[in-house]
């Protein structure tokens, strides 16, 4: 079964907006290293449709380092309800709105690699929200 | 000199209210452990006439142990501009406000252990932007609260350095960061 990971960067008062304004003082060969190994321990990535209308301006064009082509390579899972123009960064994969957490389940079963989340959001929370219904104990 | 330290628990989404509420199940004797060798090597609180005036309603009836023991016997320097009633928590030691930030530099160059701030609010944005504060200690706990009151404000940013972390076997995460200026 495959694991679905949401993964943010985080300021230390919990604010995850435009991260490449703070982050890169602090991206060295190690946490880049970690992140490297988490994205090729996945094939997946899950995203709201204007999360991945806005990666799919930059991302398509990037390439040449092992990071950057594996992102690319991934599948793009992108949950929307309305149409979405999926050749601006194939290989991409509309999922209704509405199958949100049936299409999650399905694909969790299969027998791949891990499911990215970037970034937290309305997504993460159904996500979650399905496997701890009632509060924490 | 006298380190500066405020001291919080905190949510893994940032707040620190009501910590009495969810933060028990993960007080093992690992942090009771930690949490008593901080308060140990500090002999004094520095406080907000409001938090003085709530603690000073139960922590004088507690003692018998030695964690209350020794926060009941530290020095309690409540900051205020209005007058405070010293006599219902001794030893308390009253610093007007506007006095604030010359008296904690005169405290730091004092002999003494640390100084300790419980919580963080206004008090620790000002120390920290007068470059008065040495550390912030800030206990995380796996929980998500969703709402409540923020570990940060808008007047603490700024950056850290982290100088310290601590894992414990319940979940909780102690970070130590020291204010630094702006990369």
């Amino acid at each position: 079964m495959r694991t679905i990971i949401a993964f943010t960067h985080a300021t230390l008062d919990g604010f995850i907006d435009d991260p490449h304004e703070w982050w890169l003082p602090y991206l060295d060969d190690e946490l880049r290293a970690d992140e490297l190994e988490m994205h090729l321990a996945a094939d997946a990535l899950l995203l709201g449709r204007v999360t991945f209308e806005g990666m799919a301006k930059a991302w398509p064009a990037m390439d040449g380092d092992p990071f950057v082509d594996h992102v690319n390579a991934m599948t793009h899972h992108v949950v929307a309800s309305q149409p979405v123009d999926t050749s601006v960064w194939e290989p991409t994969v509309v999922i209704p709105g509405a199958d949100l957490i049936d299409e999650v389940r399905r694909l969790e079963q299969a027998d791949d690699g891990d499911i990215l989340i970037w970034g937290t959001g309305r997504l993460t929370d159904a996500v979650v929200h399905v496997y701890r219904p009632t509060s924490p104990a | 000199m006298r380190k500066v330290i405020n001291f919080t628990h905190s949510t893994l989404d940032g707040f620190i209210d009501d910590p009495n509420e969810w933060s028990f199940p993960y007080s093992d004797e690992e942090l009771q452990g930690y949490l008593m060798e901080m308060h140990l090597a500090a002999d004094a609180l520095l406080l907000g006439r409001r938090t003085f005036e709530g603690m000073a309603q139960s922590w004088p009836a507690m003692g018998g142990n030695p964690f209350a023991d020794h926060v009941n016997a530290m020095t309690h320097h409540v900051v205020a501009s209005q007058p405070v009633d010293t006599s219902v928590w001794e030893p308390t030691v009253v610093i007007p406000g506007a006095d604030l930030i010359d008296e904690v530099d005169r405290l730091k160059q004092a002999d003494g252990g640390d100084i300790l701030i419980w919580g963080t609010g206004r008090l620790t944005d000002a120390l920290a932007a007068a470059g008065l504060l040495d550390e912030y200690r800030i206990a995380t706990f796996p929980i998500i609260k969703g709402e409540g009151e923020p570990l940060f404000r808008a007047a603490s940013a700024g950056t850290v350095d982290l100088v310290d972390t601590e894992v414990f076997a319940t979940g909780a995460v102690l970070h130590a960061y020291r204010p630094t200026p702006p990369r």
